[in-house]
Parts: structure tokens; C-alpha cells; sequence
């Protein structure tokens, strides 16, 4: 029971919350989609357009089977194990998602096949095809896998474990008890890979796999054909929200409730010698293929030019700097009240954008902020962080809920009752409870943002160019030596910002414990 | 601390941050510009527009296309635009999407006294576009892989079972394929195209990400040949690469190339139409034709009398396709249809 008086700011910054999220993520789709909408809709599916979307169903499912296969495991090495060098992987395990996959493609190719200049074995085995662009995207997107699932581990009330441990081996504590309690990460992080895979336009195009959001662009940008192309959104959309409400109903009825006064750090497992190699063997094995070949590929095709590269396109790198930045800000602020206010319930409301092609949601966006009150939005930067937000506010927002569900509601509760303000509660539980997810939910924003493309070549306005748009300019007519530095620069750009968060999360932790 | 201390101070240095940055914007009132959206890529594009910055003293604020296969997103933000453009004038790198951009009552016609000297085949009749600088589509061969005297001359020699499997083009829903495509519909007629196109099928003809993928393919011998622009296969040739570029189809019985020069209009109540003009006349100069074709987009000038290297070819010599561009756009949707049914499952 919410005292009185005090409702009125909490409902206010409930409504004021929503309605933000309503304007800048769904009302630019709804808009476009009931200016468009016709009954002749029903009838685009035939044989053709059915086999494309069942061959991109298997590669998405794949590349979430995959993603899981690689990174849970991987998370379970870094949080639970003396695994050696632990240190350096949890930082080296994100990098894969940072290059992005189209990059890391080419390079592949390039290693493997007659292409390369400096570097090619010309191996006689045919990569173009389904499994290859599984493999690719898996190995680019299972650091989500593992940056969720690692955050949802160092979470868990270890209580429960040891006492589960008493009575039983490790691997049924770990079976029973671990994997149900990171269950909503981990259901989570399967979502985000999916529909990443879904939206992938670059990687099946390059290994000559046909799927289906490239359909979708056909119509967009080969026939103009605004109606057909939301015509053929509508099962992605329809499926995704298929796979929100199976999510929710799963999750629903369970209790994942842990948190309670405080939370310790476990103890890791000590492993075996044996263990130990099969493990440094596995994460190495992992970050060899997915960052360090490509990097060296990248490194080599570069020639070194990074300085002459730097000064070409200095306006774009710290354009998509800033804008990353506000961006990632923005949404954590916005999210955090987005997933206090509005539990899973809503789900199907908040994860709506992410069912939206990203092309759809960049008309979408000019066409309702391209007018004389809105004029100053959309001919300046502020339309391109609107873009990030539009599409990432849910990843922000659901990286940031099972943190809030692990929270009891008696503890809120019970400081409501000895007569605090909306205002303390925030600060003095909410905020210290909720830091760990804040900050994965800050980096998530982040690097999202950092490398979009598809939404921010529509909504930009002239003159302002960010860097990955700058890349894949360049990727057209064949300039590898730039391509690859301003690449390179990009993926320093990410890593700079996320290893100054972890070592300033190192100091936060520190404090905490002592 | 004190939590409305720290809520406020935050909101100070967001709101700091946003003025700081705000610095950025122009204001547009007190400086002269103009908005140009280029089709055309960056590098060869960016100089000449900095030169007419720097000649008139009227700043250009420009936005790039980039995979012209992947977005048209120039194009579509241009319709999107429809209501409140944004946009002075459109620099597009061929005509099929200006056709649709006149189609769609986006433009606004302007004689400029510069497109005088353009041949009307290369120009809209009623001044809604005029062209420039041209490419042409081509056929490139790897020339370790492909003797010389079996080299092909036409595009009817792609249907030849001796290179099955190893020929390329990009992706025909595309840029300047498509454009290709709906030209042959238009010219051989719907039955003719469709079997030769069958054929390719037939001959196991792989269809790669774009134009620059061909050359790639083609330079690294994974593929034998393939079609694609002149600029593509320039970029390969002025590295010495193992290739040759070959202008298809231009005996005296054949039907001649596609030939798709650079396109320049005025878009309908843009923000700075006069200023649009100028540019205008600007990028139609003599001047302009001959940077494009000295840079290594090797951009054949449309304009007679017009200095050029020696690899670009004389407009005059060039034999090309016979149909007009309206007749290549009304061809466009049942032929992308069409190769859409055969080439992408």
C-alpha cells in the first residue's frame, strides 16, 4: 500500500515513463503501418516466399542453439571456476560482438579463400552456405549469451546453493538450482540472438544464403512497395511476439525470487589439472576464431594506416562516440524506470520494437518527425539517438527486468512502511541493488548503438555521418585498407569505454565487501 | 549524498552537455547552403563539391548512399520526404530511380543552360533531370583463367556451357543490374528475356552481393567472368589486376551496352532552391564531366568536346542500347518480379 501523498510523484514518473517509450518506439510504427495497411495483405505467401522463411528459421534457431552450446558454458567458466587468466577473458570475451559479423565475414573469406593479398591457404572447402553463416553469427553473438547469463551468475544468492551443496553433488546443484534461477537470463539473451540473427542482412548476403528480412528490404528498396514490405513484416512480428508471450507464460508462474537482504559471492570450483586445459582450451580455441584471426586479418589488409584513416574520418568517429554514449545514458535512465514501473506483464508492449525490421522503424521515424514542430529533432542529431532508442530501448529494458524480479517486493516494502519517500527508496535500495544490472544494461546500449547501420542511413540528416555508416560506404568500392582501420578504430572505440567500466566496477565491488 | 542533489546535478551536466554540443548545429539562417543528397560515392563526389563550397561560397551539407544494392536509402528518404523536403537537389549515379523519384512527383523541373549541350537521349524533355558523366555495364574476365581469342564479346556468349558455374552478377533487384535487366526486357520484349535469362539459370549463374563482389570474384578467381560497371572493373584495372573489361555486344548487327550516366535534379520545394540552381550548373559544367572521367570512376563525358584519358570511351563511338529510360522503368517491376521468382529462393 502506497502512502498517499506520495503517490503523485511515482504515478507521475509512471506515466511520464511510458508515454516516452510509447512516442519514440511504437507510435512511429503504428503510424506508418495504419497508413499503409490494405486487406490484400493476407494473401503475399506462396511457395517461394514459404521456403525462405522456413530456411531462416532453422538458421536463427541454429545460431541461438549455437550461441547457447558456446556461451553458457563460457559463463559458467568465467563466474564459477579458477579457470586460469580468468581476468583477461571476462573482458576478451566481448570482443566478438563488437567486430561486426558482415566485417569479420569478409575476412574469413578472405583467409580462406584466393582472396587475400597477404594471407589466403585456399582451402578447397565450400563455405557458401546455411551452417557457415550459423557458425559466423553464433560465434559474433554469443557474448550476449554470456554477458547476461555471466551478470544473472554473480547474482544469485549463494546461500541457496551451499545449501543445496550439503545434500548434493555439484552438478545437480547446478542442474536444480543454478541453471532454473538464471533461467530468465538466459530465455532473455536467447531472444536478443535471435532476433539479431533474424535482422543479420549482411553475412547471408556475402555467403550467398537467401533469407527473409532481406525480402523485406526488396520491397522497401527494389519494387517501393511500402504495403507488400509491411505485408511480409507481419510474420516476424507475429512470431516474435509468439516466442514473447511463450516467455512469458514459462516465466510467469515461477518464482526467481533471491535477493533478499544481501548477496554473496559463491565459491568457485576448483578444477582438475585435466579440467583446467579442456577449459583454457575451449575459451581459447573460441576467441582465436571469432577475434583473433579476423583482427589479424583486419590488422594486415589495414597496412597500418590508421593515422591517415583517423584524420578521413574524424567527424564520424566522434559523431558515433557521442551519440553512442547519449544514447546508451538516455536508455539506461529511461529503462530502469521503464522495467521498474512495468513488469512482465507488459512484455509483449516493451519488446514490440524489436519485432520491427529496423528499415521500417527508420521510415516510420522520418515520417513522424519530419515536421515543422519536430524540425529541430529531425535536421540535427537528436534524430539519430531517437533511432537507437526506438530499437534498443527493449534489449536496455530486459537486460534490466530479471534484476528487478530477483528483488523482493518486502524489502520495498518494508521501507515504505518505516516512511520513506519514493525518492530514498530509489536511491538508497534501488539504485545500490540494481548496480550490476545497470551498468551490463549501459554497456548493452552501447555497443548496440555504436555499430547500427540500417536505421541510421535512413534517419540521418545531411551532414552528419557516423562511423559505421562511414565503413560501409567505403566497403562499396573496394578501399580495404581504409575499410579495415576506421574497422579497427571502431572495435578500439567500444573497447575503450567498456574496460574503464569494468575496472570502475572492480573499485564499486571492492567498496562494497569492505 | 543527497539524492535530489544528485538527480539535479546530473541533469545540469546533461543539459551542459547538450548546449556544448548544440555548438554543432547550424543554425542555417545566417549561413548561404545547400542540401545534396549524392548518390554518387563519396570520394569522387566530395572533392567537386568542395570545390563549388569553395568557388561560390555556399556551404553544402551532403548525405552519402552507401550499398546501393542493400538501401536505396537515399531514394526511399527522398519519397519518405514527400510532405516537408529536406533536400535541394539529388546527384543520383543513373536514372531508373529518377524516373521513379518523377513518377512520384518529387521533382521540379529546371532547364539549366549547361544541360544545353547534353544529347536528349541522356536528358529529360521537360528539364526534370539532366545527365552527366556516365558508366556503362561491362563484361570483366579473369585473364589467367580466360584466353583471349575465348573471351566473351556479347552477353548472349554468358549462356555458353563452357563457363557454367563460373560466371557472377549482383543481385538483380538492384542498382544497375536491375536497371540492366529491365533494359533487356524492354528491348528483346518479355519472351526473348525471359528465356535468356532461363539459360544463365541453366548455366548455373551465381548471383554475388554487388558490383564490387563481381569484380572481387572475378580478380580472385573464384569466378571466370561477370558483369558489372565500368567503375567497379576500373578500380581493378588501375591496379594492374588480372582482368579486362570488355564493352559488350557493340559489333555493327549487336544491340549495343547499357549506358546510365550520372543523374542531377531539382527536388520539388526544397529548402534552398535557388542555391540548388546553382549547383546545378555547377555539377552540368564541362569542367565537372572532365574531373569525373580523369578519376578512376573513368565517367565517359556526355558533352561533346569535353577532355578525356585515354581509357574512357567516346560517347559518340559507344553503341548503346536502343531504349529510352521510360521505356527501361516501365519494364522495372515485371522484370525484377520475374528474376525475383528465378534467382532468389
Amino acid at each position: 500500500m502506497i502512502q498517499r501523498f506520495r503517490v503523485n510523484l511515482r504515478l507521475l514518473l509512471k506515466i511520464l515513463t511510458f508515454l516516452l517509450f510509447f512516442i519514440i518506439a511504437i507510435l512511429p510504427v503504428f503510424c506508418i503501418f495504419l497508413s499503409n495497411f490494405s486487406f490484400e495483405l493476407f494473401s503475399v505467401f506462396d511457395e517461394r516466399l514459404s521456403s525462405i522463411f522456413l530456411r531462416t528459421l532453422i538458421l536463427c534457431l541454429g545460431t541461438v542453439a549455437l550461441s547457447l552450446i558456446i556461451g553458457i558454458p563460457f559463463a559458467f567458466l568465467l563466474e564459477y571456476t579458477d579457470l586460469p587468466f580468468r581476468s583477461f577473458f571476462k573482458i576478451a570475451y566481448l570482443l566478438p560482438l563488437l567486430i561486426p559479423p558482415y566485417i569479420s565475414t569478409i575476412a574469413w573469406l578472405e583467409f580462406l579463400g584466393k582472396r587475400g593479398d597477404l594471407i589466403s591457404l585456399d582451402l578447397p572447402i565450400y563455405v557458401y552456405n546455411l551452417p557457415s553463416v550459423i557458425v559466423i553469427l553464433a560465434f559474433s553473438f554469443f557474448p550476449l549469451v554470456t554477458l547476461i547469463t555471466s551478470f544473472a551468475l554473480r547474482n544469485i544468492d549463494s546461500r541457496l546453493e551451499d545449501a543445496a551443496r550439503l545434500l548434493y553433488p555439484q552438478r545437480e546443484v547446478i542442474r536444480k538450482i543454478t541453471l532454473p534461477l538464471i533461467m530468465p537470463h538466459i530465455i532473455i539473451s536467447s531472444i536478443f540472438v535471435f532476433v539479431f540473427s533474424i535482422s543479420e542482412l549482411g553475412v547471408p548476403a556475402l555467403l550467398m544464403v537467401n533469407t527473409f528480412t532481406p525480402e523485406i528490404f526488396a520491397q522497401f528498396s527494389a519494387f517501393f512497395d511500402t504495403p507488400r514490405a509491411i505485408a511480409l513484416s507481419l510474420p516476424l512480428v507475429a512470431l516474435i511476439f509468439i516466442i514473447i508471450l511463450l516467455n512469458h507464460l514459462y516465466l510467469g508462474r515461477k518464482s526467481f525470487v533471491t535477493i533478499s537482504s544481501f548477496s554473496r559471492k559463491g565459491k568457485s570450483i576448483k578444477l582438475s589439472k585435466t579440467y583446467k586445459l579442456i577449459a583454457l582450451a575451449f575459451t581459447s580455441i573460441i576467441l582465436i576464431l571469432s577475434v583473433l584471426i579476423p583482427i589479424s586479418i583486419l590488422l594486415l589488409e589495414s597496412r597500418l594506416q590508421f593515422l591517415i584513416a583517423f584524420y578521413e574520418a574524424f567527424e564520424p568517429i566522434i559523431n558515433t562516440l557521442q551519440f553512442a554514449i547519449l544514447g546508451a545514458t538516455l536508455m539506461t535512465f529511461l529503462g530502469f524506470f521503464l522495467a521498474y514501473f512495468y513488469r512482465s506483464s507488459f512484455d509483449p508492449i516493451i519488446l514490440l520494437p524489436i519485432a520491427i525490421p529496423s528499415m521500417m522503424m527508420g521510415i516510420g521515424i522520418i515520417n513522424f518527425f519530419n515536421t515543422d514542430m519536430t524540425s529541430l529533432i529531425y535536421n540535427s542529431f537528436p534524430i539519430i539517438i531517437i533511432g537507437y532508442m526506438a530499437r534498443f530501448l527493449p534489449f536496455v529494458t530486459k537486460t534490466l527486468s530479471p534484476f528487478f524480479e530477483q528483488i523482493h517486493p518486502s524489502i520495498e516494502e518494508s521501507a515504505l512502511l518505516s516512511g520513506s519517500s519514493f525518492p530514498r527508496i530509489l536511491h538508497r535500495i534501488l539504485l545500490p541493488l540494481m548496480k550490476p544490472g545497470i551498468i551490463s544494461s549501459w554497456v548493452v546500449g552501447f555497443v548496440l548503438s555504436i555499430r547500427e547501420l540500417s536505421t541510421t542511413l535512413l534517419v540521418s540528416p545531411a551532414g552528419l555521418q557516423t562511423l559505421p555508416v562511414r565503413i560501409y560506404t567505403l566497403m562499396h568500392y573496394g578501399a580495404p585498407e581504409m575499410v579495415s582501420s576506421l574497422s579497427l578504430i571502431l572495435i578500439f572505440l567500444i573497447i575503450t569505454p567498456l574496460i574503464l567500466l569494468l575496472t570502475v566496477r572492480r573499485l564499486i565491488l571492492k567498496l562494497v565487501i569492505t | 549524498m543527497n539524492i535530489n542533489r544528485l538527480l539535479i546535478s546530473i541533469l545540469a551536466l546533461f543539459l551542459i552537455a547538450i548546449v556544448l554540443m548544440s555548438g554543432c548545429l547550424e543554425s542555417g539562417e545566417e549561413i548561404k547552403e545547400v542540401v545534396i543528397y549524392v548518390a554518387h560515392d563519396q570520394d569522387y563526389s566530395e572533392p567537386i563539391l568542395k570545390e563549388f563550397e569553395g568557388e561560390t561560397g555556399i556551404k553544402v551539407k551532403t548525405l552519402y548512399d552507401t550499398e546501393t544494392t542493400k538501401t536505396v536509402g537515399l531514394v526511399n528518404k527522398l519519397i519518405a520526404e514527400k510532405n516537408r523536403p529536406q533536400a535541394d537537389v539529388f546527384w543520383n549515379n543513373e536514372l531508373t530511380r529518377t524516373i521513379v523519384l518523377k513518377n512520384e512527383g518529387i521533382l521540379e523541373p529546371y532547364c539549366s543552360p549547361n544541360a544545353l549541350e547534353v544529347p536528349d537521349i541522356y536528358k529529360d524533355p521537360d528539364c526534370y533531370w539532366t545527365g552527366f558523366g556516365a558508366r556503362t555495364r561491362v563484361i570483366i574476365y579473369n585473364t589467367d583463367l580466360v584466353d583471349k581469342e575465348d573471351a566473351p564479346t556479347s552477353i548472349l556468349d554468358l549462356k555458353n556451357p563452357k563457363w557454367k558455374g563460373k560466371i557472377c552478377i549482383a543481385n538483380p533487384l538492384f542498382g544497375t543490374t536491375a536497371s540492366h535487366v529491365a533494359s533487356l526486357f524492354a528491348y528483346w520484349g518479355d519472351d526473348k528475356a525471359i528465356r535468356y535469362f532461363n539459360d544463365l539459370k541453366e548455366n548455373d549463374i551465381k548471383i554475388v552481393e554487388s558490383n564490387g563482389m563481381v569484380r572481387d570474384l572475378v580478380v580472385s578467381g573464384e569466378f571466370y567472368m561477370g558483369l558489372t560497371d565500368t567503375d567497379d572493373a576500373n578500380d581493378a584495372l588501375v591496379e594492374n589486376k588480372p582482368i579486362a573489361m570488355v564493352f559488350p555486344d557493340q559489333g555493327d548487327e549487336e544491340m549495343g551496352t547499357l549506358v546510365f550516366p550520372n543523374s542531377v535534379m531539382l527536388i520539388n520545394n526544397g529548402p534552398n532552391p535557388d542555391n540548388g540552381k546553382k549547383l546545378i550548373d555547377y555539377l552540368l559544367s564541362k569542367k565537372v564531366e572532365k574531373t569525373l572521367s580523369y578519376s578512376k570512376a573513368m565517367q565517359i563525358p556526355l558533352k561533346p568536346g569535353v577532355e578525356h584519358p585515354e581509357n574512357v570511351p567516346d560517347v559518340d563511338k559507344l553503341k548503346s542500347i536502343p531504349v529510352t529510360q521510360e521505356e527501361i522503368y516501365n519494364k522495372l517491376e515485371v522484370s525484377q518480379k520475374f528474376v525475383q521468382e528465378l534467382f532468389i529462393r
